[in-house]
């Protein structure tokens, strides 16, 4: 675990040494994390203009979603999404030898050796934005509500990353298929709605949409006082199979590449 | 001849990659489908909301032109461009024929995909297409699609003098994607949103075009969206015209 870590470390401080080197490309991705993100709180505030509560959540609910929404996209940007966006092509020229034949383990340097870190300022704009969201709209949050609020952060992470892995691991079969990221990208639009959503639907195949909405409506859930136990439970549970079932994928897939291009 | 066998070629091409075509699908798809999920906790004018949402997808795939990222990424700063410029075919002619196979497949494979869906669920599309009128759809679709395909092409061409556009793609996208009314018809929007949607371009180029077949517009109504499209176009064009003539100057053939 500690070599990992200081693996981790060193490839932080190349990625800002990277950063440094290309700063215009700081900038664009800066601009175009900022952009998506004032997209999604106009197309929130359109969206319930028309009608001031849907699904049981207010249009300040609904704009603290979004919020929290922008912050874990920025979390997940920010440490993986760069590095499985570079997958497909590592994959399909015959890159990939060179991860394996490294003495780490290929998923941990598959899918965390890149960084952006214009979505760490992205992030932490979305911190101080729900932050201040919630002053200006007198929510009261007690110290509880915090620390759960950033933990099923941190479990909502978990769940969109091990959904990002299983897709992602389908490249090793399939490496034409680079517009997978892509896919997910919009996958992940439906993490900035409620879970009732889904539930409302009553759709069966759409209950496999259900983590990824779980993943950000829990903690804002929990932040708002709406009843979140049962949410909390089953986002637990989601994260701790999917996690367990996309390694073990990953695992066996590795077994099937067969190099060279 | 020359153009349908160019057509011919690249209708081959899109067949090279079908699992990948069937992916570009589903993310309109995916994109609309939460909003439809959306709309129906708003319980609001579901019939309407559906047809609309649905034709946006399919319409979308059709009208909405993705050809920006090729030419300033392949073309212009990989130097492909070379290879059109020493062939005596216009390079906007060029990428037309080679886009339209994969915007005609991508929206067949939609419909069909929808098709089921429709068939499945038993729901009804609310659509008001008179045949008199189906000329004047088609003309509204093909001008609709050369608005947004010659807007693509001039906002790539400034790739000749910028090393990294991504960012502003990224943001005409999402000017793209609030005024031509993909977050919601733009008859629910708010009033200063409504009528800047109704100057710029971008409704002209798939809203409209989908409005054709869900309102019952008139004939004067028909033609004042097709005068408007073609002003839209004529402007579009002069500014595609001037980029290319200035940006060409600052090719060079190993790339930017």
């Amino acid at each position: 675990m500690n070599r990992h870590l200081r693996i981790y470390w060193a490839m932080l401080k190349i990625n800002f040494a990277y950063l440094l080197a290309y700063r215009a490309n700081f900038i664009t991705h800066l601009i175009s994390a900022f952009s998506w993100g004032a997209f999604r709180i106009v197309g929130i505030v359109l969206l319930t203009g028309k009608r001031g509560v849907v699904f049981g959540w207010t249009q300040k609910d609904m704009i603290l979603l979004t919020l929290g929404f922008f912050m874990v996209i920025g979390i997940f940007h920010f440490l993986f999404s760069s590095n499985f966006y570079l997958f497909s092509r590592v994959i399909d020229r015959g890159e990939f030898d060179a991860i394996l034949l490294k003495p780490i383990d290929s998923q941990f340097h598959s899918t965390m050796r890149v960084v952006n870190y214009a979505n760490f300022v992205r992030a932490c704009v979305g911190l101080i934005l729900i932050i201040g969201w919630l002053v200006m709209n007198h929510y009261t949050v007690t110290f509880i509500q915090i620390v759960l609020f950033s933990f099923y952060i941190v479990v909502g992470i978990i769940t969109t990353y091990s959904i990002w892995l299983l897709f992602m691991t389908t490249l090793i079969w399939y490496p034409s298929l680079n517009n997978m990221v892509e896919f997910l990208f919009t996958l992940n639009g439906f993490m900035k709605y409620p879970g009732e959503m889904i539930r409302f639907s009553g759709t069966i195949v759409l209950y496999l949409l259900l983590p990824l909405v779980l993943a950000v409506s829990t903690p804002v859930k929990i932040l708002v006082r709406k009843n979140s136990l049962e949410d909390m439970i089953v986002l637990s549970l989601i994260a701790i199979c999917l996690f367990i079932i996309s390694r073990l994928f990953w695992k066996y897939a590795l077994k099937s590449y067969t190099s060279a291009s | 001849m020359k153009w349908i066998r160019i057509l011919g070629l690249y209708f081959e091409k899109v067949f090279e990659y079908k699992a990948k075509s069937l992916l570009w699908i589903f993310i309109p798809m995916a994109n609309n489908l939460t909003l439809l999920l959306f709309w129906k906790g708003a319980t609001e004018q579901m019939n309407y909301i559906s047809t609309y949402y649905i034709l946006m997808t399919v319409g979308g795939l059709f009208l909405t032109s993705y050809i920006e990222d090729d030419v300033a990424e392949v073309d212009i700063k990989q130097g492909e461009l070379v290879n059109y410029l020493t062939k005596p075919i216009s390079y906007y002619w060029m990428k037309l024929f080679i886009e339209i196979p994969y915007r005609v497949m991508q929206a067949i494979y939609a419909a069909l995909i929808i098709g089921i869906f429709i068939v499945f669920f038993r729901f009804n599309l609310s659509l008001v297409l008179r045949p008199l009128y189906i000329p004047l759809i088609f003309i509204i679709f093909t001008l609709g699609y050369l608005i947004s395909f010659t807007f693509k092409m001039s906002i790539a061409y400034l790739s000749f003098w910028f090393k990294d556009m991504h960012g502003f793609y990224e943001l005409t996208t999402i000017i793209a994607i609030i005024f031509s009314g993909s977050v919601m018809p733009l008859e629910w929007y708010p009033p200063i949103m409504r009528s800047m949607a109704h100057i710029l371009p971008f409704a002209y180029s798939s809203y409209y075009p989908i409005m054709t077949l869900i309102k019952p517009f008139e004939f004067i109504d028909f033609l004042t969206i097709i005068c408007i499209q073609s002003v839209w176009l004529c402007i579009l064009l002069v500014f595609h015209n001037f980029l290319w003539k200035q940006g060409i100057k600052e090719f060079t053939a190993v790339g930017q």
